[in-house]
């Protein structure tokens, strides 16, 4: 019974303890084998800044954007049953599992039919320019942001909402005062899941809006052209970047569902 | 005054048939039944969650049936409160004062109510979980009555509490409806609830109104098997037996009713050689002691049991009678003829008509 228990608690240990080595492992990698110093000093060059801004500005606005369609999508899917509800619900998350290439190649063959050759010329341009980059992290955010918030408003016991509708509240107050107060935990995942995800991709970016230097390269984009062109500092230094934006949309999602009430 | 006229909702297989129900300003009306009757989608329906096939909801004499819940003017606690988790009491309290300006400054409206519910040191509590169950339920109603609601309606509203809270609030909220002159539609399944604080009674069986009432009379006089079963009358039997087991008067008009139902406390139980010539011979089977009184366990007949409930000294004086030397009566007055199942469905439209 001892041993039994013994080895149980030696297994957890083990796995732990190597699922932890290997993220170790791969970070202590970065560090390894260009230094701080250098990295951190290639961050001051104009492209690297560039890049950086980039991703900043494309991933705010991609993942703020998507917030605003994936919490009316959310609040359909958590509290209505309707009709094709299911297919709805697996169109929506069609762009989690298909590959972010896959979604570029769709988004570039919209933008080849007649409509999309029409708001190309006549609304904004996305192909090869930055609202291109913006679209591609939007749907890479809004999947992502509507599974989050549909969890986060099907928790929601929907007899408060009831009570303060009969207390005088309307439809829009009713969201305003209570419904969205008590999803400000999955609010704020959805927002920095989103927002990680965004800054993250490559393979939708890469596919609509190309690597063209100083206009297009995010990022990922950018980390992709330094280590062609054998600038292992640069890639390095904005590895480090990205993984220290993942630490903090970790740790920033665990905070908020920690404040998540029962 | 609302008034509920042949309202019709059907949801899934389930539907509510043409239940027709009044209510004057400042009354209490109790909707009771057993589970799956339909009484929290009769509520919803009227409160304005769901809209009605057929058939209309008035408050005073205005037709609402095609308003929203919000243009009511009504307040609802149900049975978990719904006190929002995210607001201080304070702030639950006011939270349906019609504006902004009226919330930031409640003044002798907050002050009243609070004092009434006797809550003044909970309102700046952050943290509505720490409350315990009853001051949970005096939050609720402070929330529910700031609004002056024109009804309110209640959801099993002490369900989930103790005895001794549950009692505490049964009695709150009878005052408050003297003091307040607040008109109240109660759904419950507890006969207590119902016997404490309603003065009308309906119950609910399957989608159907089945009786409906002033209180005494839904609770004294049932009209039906099933309706003196759920009021828990625990001697239900059919008149023929009765007759033979020479407890029934002779000259009893029957009015084409199939059963009887007698209380437990309206048989009386006592020595042979004590007992008036009505008294028939039974035997004593077995004395199950509550808290309270004894519920006897009769035979009579041979084969006619019945429950009697007595004192726990009557209880202990039968004991050591013998089981085979007693007799039983009925209290004069208290056997209630009743139609028997089969007749519910043809009597429900009527029952309202009758009892008003």
């Amino acid at each position: 019974m001892k041993l039994s228990r013994s080895l149980f608690t030696l297994c957890l240990v083990c796995g732990l303890g190597g699922a932890v080595s290997i993220v170790l492992a791969m970070l202590a990698a970065q560090v390894g084998y260009a230094g701080i110093s250098a990295p951190i000093a290639t961050l001051g060059q104009p492209d690297i800044q560039h890049a950086i801004k980039l991703s900043l500005f494309t991933a705010t606005i991609a993942a703020g954007l998507a917030m605003l369609v994936a919490i009316p999508c959310a609040y359909a899917l958590a509290r209505y049953r309707f009709p094709g509800r299911m297919l709805v619900d697996a169109l929506l998350d069609i762009p989690i599992i298909i590959s972010p290439i896959a979604i570029g190649i769709t988004l570039l063959l919209m933008f080849r039919s007649a409509p999309g050759h029409w708001v190309q010329e006549n609304l904004l341009r996305f192909v090869f320019e930055v609202p291109g980059i913006i679209l591609a992290q939007f749907i890479i955010a809004l999947a992502l942001q509507i599974r989050v918030l549909k969890a986060t408003f099907e928790e929601i016991n929907p007899r408060l909402e009831q009570v303060a509708r009969y207390l005088g509240c309307g439809a829009w107050a009713t969201m305003w005062r209570v419904t969205l107060p008590l999803a400000r935990p999955g609010l704020i995942a959805a927002m920095v899941l989103g927002w990680g995800r965004a800054i993250g991709d490559y393979g939708a970016t890469v596919t609509i809006a190309g690597t063209v230097k100083g206009k297009t390269d995010t990022m990922p984009v950018s980390i992709v052209l330094n280590w062609s062109a054998v600038r292992i500092e640069a890639a390095v230094a904005l590895v480090m970047v990205l993984t220290f934006i993942a630490l903090f949309v970790l740790l920033a999602v665990r905070l908020a569902a920690g404040g998540r009430r029962a | 005054m609302i008034q509920v006229d042949d309202l019709n909702v059907s949801v899934g297989n389930f539907t509510l048939h043409g239940v027709n129900l009044e209510l004057r300003q400042g009354g209490c009306l109790a909707i009771l039944g057993p589970s799956g009757a339909g009484k929290s989608l009769l509520l919803e329906t009227v409160m304005g969650a769901r809209r009605p096939d057929r058939g209309r909801v008035l408050i005073d004499g205005r037709n609402i049936t095609d308003l929203p819940p919000e243009a009511r003017r009504i307040a609802y606690i149900p049975q978990d409160l719904a006190l929002f988790p995210h607001l201080s009491v304070r702030k639950n309290i006011i939270f349906g004062l019609a504006s902004a300006a009226a919330r930031r400054n409640p003044g002798d409206a907050l002050d009243r109510i609070v004092a009434m519910f006797k809550i003044e040191h909970l309102l700046d509590r952050q943290d509505i979980t720490t409350l315990s169950g009853g001051e949970k339920q005096r939050v609720a109603l402070a929330r529910a009555l700031i609004v002056q609601p024109r009804v309110l309606f209640l959801d099993e509203p002490l369900a989930a509490l103790d005895a001794a809270t549950r009692d505490d609030l049964l009695r709150s909220l009878r005052s408050l409806r003297q003091t307040l002159n607040t008109t109240i539609f109660l759904v419950t399944h507890d006969l207590d609830e119902a016997c404490f604080l309603a003065d009308e009674v309906a119950i609910m069986m399957q989608g159907r109104i089945v009786e409906y009432g002033p209180r005494d009379r839904v609770f004294r006089q049932p009209r039906t098997t099933a309706v003196a079963r759920f009021l828990n009358i625990r001697n239900i039997l059919p008149i023929a037996q009765l007759e033979s087991a020479g407890l029934l008067p002779a000259n009893a008009q029957h009015h084409g009713c199939t059963h009887v139902a007698v209380r437990a406390q309206d048989i009386n139980i006592m020595p042979a050689h004590h007992s008036p010539p009505d008294a028939v011979p039974a035997r004593l089977d077995t004395l199950i002691p509550l808290d309270s009184r004894t519920i006897a366990q009769l035979t009579l007949n041979g084969s006619l049991r019945l429950e009697a409930l007595i004192d726990h000294d009557q209880a202990a004086t039968l004991g050591n009678i013998g089981s085979d030397r007693i007799r039983v009566s009925i209290t004069d007055g208290r056997l209630i003829y009743l139609s028997n199942d089969h007749a519910d469905s043809k009597q429900e439209t009527s029952m309202g008509g009758l009892s008003k």
